[in-house]
């Protein structure tokens, strides 16, 4: 063995904790102009289109703040599943199942009761089922130690199948033979700025960001839960119950989870299909990563990200260039934050032995 | 009651959609017997796919598809495995990181290039095997198959006497079980774990290739719709052992295949979402295998845990 | 006169605070049993473990048939053919026999010609006397099998000498003669033997040559012949001066801890408890003396609840707590102060203020009710009433630190002790586990450790020690018992009792009778 690599722990100055990814985001966009210009783009007017397309305008800014509402949501619940050492991969099957339950829930009251007590008891239905899909992945982990990453992954894809087979089965529109949809959905999560899609479902993801916030850090519940995920063997001795924080924090997120779901479709869609998801619940992953497990901070990050997709779709339609763009940035963005966590940690040096 | 062409014809489809999942599985098995978890298969089948599409477009050969994907495949492993094995980066985490980057990028390069629609290749065909496509039935099923299939048929078996009765896998063996004690054998950890994720990668790739060359003949977003995840579900079903790995996906092919040509009978029978409904079985099923495998089967002792030499 | 085939010379190894191993000057000879005794702490596993490569010694040399050698891993040791059989086996449990012993060996071919292996185990098992079954999975083997298997690997390396490090420690009896037959067989083979032990019987028998070190130095070298028991235990344990401690005599009070017939397994399966019964009453001290390792740190794990006993029975202020979860246990009055610090003690990336509040973050009035929540035990956390409390106990147990909101990992050793002590003793627990605490400890921070726990003796708390610094217990305890091989094998006043005769007990050779340990009790 010639080579090796030393890791030594070190205290940065703090200045390099904003400076150090910003350096992340950086290279990732360098390697998105990149892309672009492979693309037969100029990267300058792509930059130019892509700012445009996601604050340029009221409508777009309000536009992008729709679209970092399920972020937002997402990523402050997987913040605390993360931050107990649970790996909830599953976010989208949650989103995906408490869609469903919503709009099940909504066709069935709408006939019957007011909007607003609809919208209210579908979002909780959502926030229920979101919460069971993933507590029973975070049981079977506490009490038999099966591996949440696999078993969360496959309930994904088990969820999609679902939402597949409803929309085609109890869930169809009968009048719509071209695609699977559902009915149309009457009631509706009101918007609040006229001539936007921005609707009030924004102002609860900020309002249970805020409450992420206390609850994290300035409740006996998230005292505890971060001592568990930094220290096992130290929340034992203190005498914690590590299986119910296992558990309720895979509850609390995949209840977030579901109330995205459900508010994706009484607010933005009114119906339910089967692109409701395209992979939010695995970039709500990276928003919780990027703002550091923090609610307070996932809420630039969910704007980022939201901007990132609400930009790269104009990017599509004024230059051509394919808005899929944003998933591949994703993934940089979300490599080199990696890494440069690596050495924000740790200074690496690497010596001969 | 059913045909026996029929059912030649299912087995025949079920053994084509089983082999992505078992040589991305028998990748995977390799990565997670020497203790490093790979998330990303996903992400490299895509890429392995992708790439497999575009180079067959333009040179219109096969072989350059399957082996310009085991080269991208390589590549991904490569930075997931300094990210896990060098870096000590969290393995669930680097993971992820590769899926996103395999499926963004794949993604965004085939609309780049080919737009919006689909866009053929001339495919895999399937090549019979004299005399033993004649046996009834089973002949036509296992050896009227693409040429990727008879390599499989060859490298799972070889894999399996690799693993348990060579110096090689007798030390990848014992790195996932117990780093610390092979190092002071002489064994080198970290060139066996890179190996193995190298190995598992180029698998990924190759599995992604199969699937776009041999099974669909084109490419488009997501065509591996979860085959990779299913992939590593496979691999703990199978105990890590490649022979069972495999099993599993032979018995998920059958399940894909069985429900796509119910698809057609449900259709005329008047039920045509029947098939939505069973299509959900087989996640069903690797649901609760998981659940029973969690109760005896352990896994490599040092899977997700990063080795450093004191 | 014959040379030796090892020579270490000089050897220093350094820890953080402490000296290893001191200038040490070891000779080992083929076809001898060369005995190394000696207490905890006192080095015999540090030096073996530079000799077999896992350490590298800060000054000194080691010379192999009268060459110098550096070892800069395990396996330059092995191939200048020393072996090494350590307390933890270095064996993977999932492999079978033969594959554990071919690992990494060359000389059986890619595709694995285990047949040949196999045949070769089997002639060396029959030879020494034993019988193995080379297929079987590694896990499915008893303790004195897998020790076989060890050996077996170092003879298939063509070792030259065989280090067994405390290898009866999880044999019996039975497995111990056999052990011993092999050894013979080993030494007729011209392969030397180091034997690390503290059990005097064991080496009295099995050895030729005894080395004997007490912190870090050599304090003796004997033949077999030239060996007492008395003499052996009189270097281990050493002429210890009771420390200047003023510890006044006191009437303990009534029982607040009581044991019965405590049993339990230890990690590997094996039983460590095997039937405690003790007492320690209201303002009193009691001690465990012993070598570590045997039963000391299960008993803490049991009686605190970290682990679950197999049989026997726990009360604590009269309550029986054998099934109670360990929340329940420190509501009732109990703590530990635990020997691993820094990977169970504090949670290092929490403030100094947040670690002192560790258990009891769910009281009033660390936690505020908030409506509706509190019946799901959410509650809000007062931060001016932690940072009050914080502020007190840092003053009231001097602990050094630039805030009450730095981080718990940047305080020092000592310092981290303090913290412990003050949020454990801060919530005032009627009973206490002390676990080696002033391990690691500078000469400041071990005097304020112990009178610390001296005067919570005088308010009345209970205190059970579990110390590797037989000084210390003996001082500061009212009453000590000598924990050997998971029995107490002797209880008794430090002043009534000679330290010859403790020295005997820590070491297997003596037990005080039961009637005698029982009325200590009362």
């Amino acid at each position: 063995m010639g080579l090796e690599i030393k890791f030594t722990e070190r205290e940065l100055h703090p200045i390099m904790y904003i400076i150090v990814p910003l350096g992340a985001f950086s290279l990732a966009f360098l390697c998105g102009g990149i892309l672009m210009s492979w693309a037969s783009v100029n990267p300058i007017s792509g930059y130019e289109a892509f700012i445009s397309g996601a604050i340029g305008s009221p409508v777009k800014f309000a536009d992008t703040l729709v679209r970092t509402t399920s972020f937002l949501l997402m990523g402050v619940g997987l913040a605390f599943a993360l931050r107990a050492r649970v790996f909830n991969i599953g976010a989208e099957g949650q989103y995906i199942m408490g869609a469903i339950a919503g709009t099940w829930v909504a066709l069935l009251l709408q006939e019957n009761l007011p909007a607003s007590i609809t919208i209210i008891v579908s979002l909780i239905m959502a926030m229920i089922i979101g919460g069971l899909w993933a507590g029973f992945a975070g049981y079977l982990k506490a009490t038999l130690g099966i591996n949440e990453v696999v078993l969360t992954v496959i309930m994904n894809w088990l969820a999609f199948k679902l939402l597949q087979w409803l929309l085609r089965g109890p869930l169809k529109n009968p009048l719509s033979e071209m695609w699977p949809m559902s009915p149309p959905i009457q009631a509706k999560i009101p918007v609040i700025i006229p001539g936007t899609r921005l609707h009030l479902g924004f102002i609860l993801a900020v309002l249970i960001a805020i409450g992420g916030y206390f609850l994290m850090f300035k409740t006996n519940y998230g005292f505890k839960l971060r001592v568990a995920g930094m220290n096992p063997d130290a929340a034992k001795y203190a005498g914690y119950d590590v299986r119910k924080i296992i558990i309720s924090s895979m509850i609390l997120s995949g209840s977030l989870a579901g109330l995205a779901g459900a508010i994706e479709v009484l607010a933005v869609y009114h119906f339910l299909y089967e692109g409701i998801s395209i992979g939010l619940g695995y970039t709500s992953i990276i928003v919780a990563l990027v703002g550091k497990l923090h609610p307070l901070a996932i809420i630039p990050s969910a704007l980022m990200f939201g901007a990132l997709y609400n930009g790269v779709v104009y990017l599509q339609s004024a230059l051509g260039v394919s808005y899929t763009l944003s998933k591949a940035m994703e993934g940089m963005i979300y490599l080199f934050v990696l890494i440069s966590e690596v050495f924000l940690k740790y200074k690496v040096r690497i010596i001969r032995r | 009651m059913i045909p026996l062409e029929t059912l030649s014809s299912i087995i025949n489809l079920a053994i084509a959609m089983s082999t992505p999942l078992a040589l991305a599985g028998l990748g995977e098995v390799y990565s997670e017997r020497s203790g490093v978890l790979n998330l990303g298969v996903e992400g490299i089948m895509l890429m392995g796919a992708f790439t497999a599409f575009h180079f067959t477009y333009i040179t219109g050969n096969l072989i350059v598809g399957y082996f310009t994907a085991i080269l991208v495949g390589l590549f991904l492993g490569l930075i997931k495995a300094t990210l896990s094995i060098s870096l000590k980066v969290n393995q669930v985490i680097a993971g992820m990181g590769i899926y996103f980057l395999g499926f963004g990028l794949s993604d965004f390069l085939y609309r780049t290039i080919y737009g919006a629609e689909y866009v053929t290749i001339q495919k895999s065909i399937q090549v019979p095997i004299p005399i033993l496509s004649s046996i009834p039935v089973i002949g036509p099923a296992l050896f009227k198959q693409y040429p990727a299939i008879y390599l499989t048929y060859m490298l799972l078996p070889l894999a399996w006497f690799i693993l348990y009765r060579t110096r090689w896998g007798l030390a990848l063996r014992a790195v996932g079980e117990n780093p610390r004690v092979a190092d002071t054998l002489g064994v080198n950890v970290f060139h066996v774990r890179y190996l193995a994720v190298l190995f598992g990668s180029a698998m990924a790739g190759f599995a992604g290739a199969f699937l776009c060359l041999g099974v669909v003949g084109l490419f488009y977003e997501n065509l591996t719709f979860g085959m990779g995840f299913i992939a590593i579900g496979l691999v703990y079903f199978g105990k890590w052992d490649p022979l069972r790995m495999w099993a599993g996906s032979l018995i998920f092919g059958t399940a894909w295949s069985i429900s796509t040509f119910l698809q057609d009978y449900f259709t005329k029978a008047g039920y045509p979402t029947a098939t939505y409904f069973l299509l959900m079985i087989p996640y069903i099923v690797v649901i609760i295998s998981l659940i029973a495998v969690s109760r005896k089967a352990k896994a490599p002792a040092s899977l997700t845990i990063p080795y450093t030499r004191e | 006169m014959e040379k030796p085939i090892v020579s270490m010379r000089n050897i220093v190894k350094r820890f953080p605070g402490v000296v290893a191993n001191d200038h040490i000057d070891l000779d080992v000879f083929k076809g001898e049993v060369l005995a190394l005794l000696g207490e905890n702490g006192a080095g015999k596993t540090t030096l073996m473990n530079i000799l077999y490569g896992l350490y590298r010694a800060d000054e000194g040399e080691i010379y192999i048939d009268g060459k110098k050698v550096y070892f800069k891993s395990p396996k330059d040791a092995i191939t200048h053919g020393i072996g090494m059989v350590h307390q933890q086996f270095m064996l993977i449990d999932e492999l079978s026999v033969v594959e554990n012993i071919i690992l990494g060996l060359k000389e059986y071919g890619l595709v694995l010609d285990l047949k040949e292996a196999v045949k070769k185990i089997n002639k060396l098992a029959r030879e020494m006397g034993f019988k193995i079954d080379p297929w079987q999975k590694v896990w499915q083997l008893s303790a004195g099998e897998k020790q076989r298997v060890e050996i077996l690997k170092a003879i298939f390396r063509n070792v030259k000498v065989l280090i067994l490090d405390e290898p009866t420690s999880v044999l019996t009896p039975q497995e111990t003669r056999e052990l011993f037959k092999i050894i013979k067989k080993l030494i007729a083979n011209n392969i030397a033997v180091i034997f690390i032990s503290h059990k005097l019987h064991e080496v009295m028998e099995i050895a030729d040559k005894i080395v004997v070190l007490r912190k870090g130095k050599v304090v003796g070298k004997l033949s077999r012949e030239q060996a007492t028991p008395q003499l052996l235990a009189k270097l281990m344990v050493g002429r210890e001066v009771f420390l200047e401690i003023t510890k006044r005599p006191k009437k303990p009070g009534h029982v607040v801890l009581e044991v019965k017939n405590l049993k339990a397994l230890s990690d590997k399966g094996v039983l460590a408890l095997k039937g405690i019964s003790f007492k320690v009453r209201a303002g009193e001290i009691v001690g465990i003396a012993g070598v570590a390792g045997n039963g000391q740190k299960e008993l803490a794990e049991v009686i605190y609840g970290l682990r679950k006993p197999l049989e026997g029975k726990i009360y604590l202020f009269g309550k029986d707590i054998t099934h109670k979860d360990i929340y329940e246990r420190i509501r009732i009055g109990i703590s530990l102060i635990p020997e691993n610090r820094l990977g169970l003690g504090i949670v290092g990336e929490f403030s100094v203020a947040e670690n002192l509040i560790l258990e009891r973050i769910d009281e009033q009035p660390f936690s505020l009710n908030i409506p509706l929540l509190s019946r799901l035990n959410i509650k809000k956390i007062n931060e001016q009433m932690l940072l009050k409390y914080s502020r007190e106990l840092i003053e009231k147990f001097s602990i050094v630190t630039p805030s009450p909101f730095a981080k718990a990992r940047t305080l020092s050793g000592g310092n981290i002790q303090r913290l412990i002590l003050a949020r454990e003793l801060g919530r005032k627990p009627g009973f206490i586990i002390a676990e080696e605490p002033t391990a690691g400890l500078d000469v400041s921070a071990t005097e304020y450790v112990r009178k610390l726990l001296l005067e919570m003796r005088e308010q009345g708390y209970s205190i059970l020690l579990i110390s590797g610094d037989l000084s210390e217990v003996l001082s500061l305890s009212d009453k000590v018992m000598v924990m050997y091989e998971g029995e107490i094998v002797g209880a008794f006043r430090p002043e009534k009792v000679s330290l010859d005769d403790v020295g005997l007990m820590m070491t297997g050779m003596k037990r005080l009778p039961k009637e005698v340990i029982k009325k200590i009790w009362d």
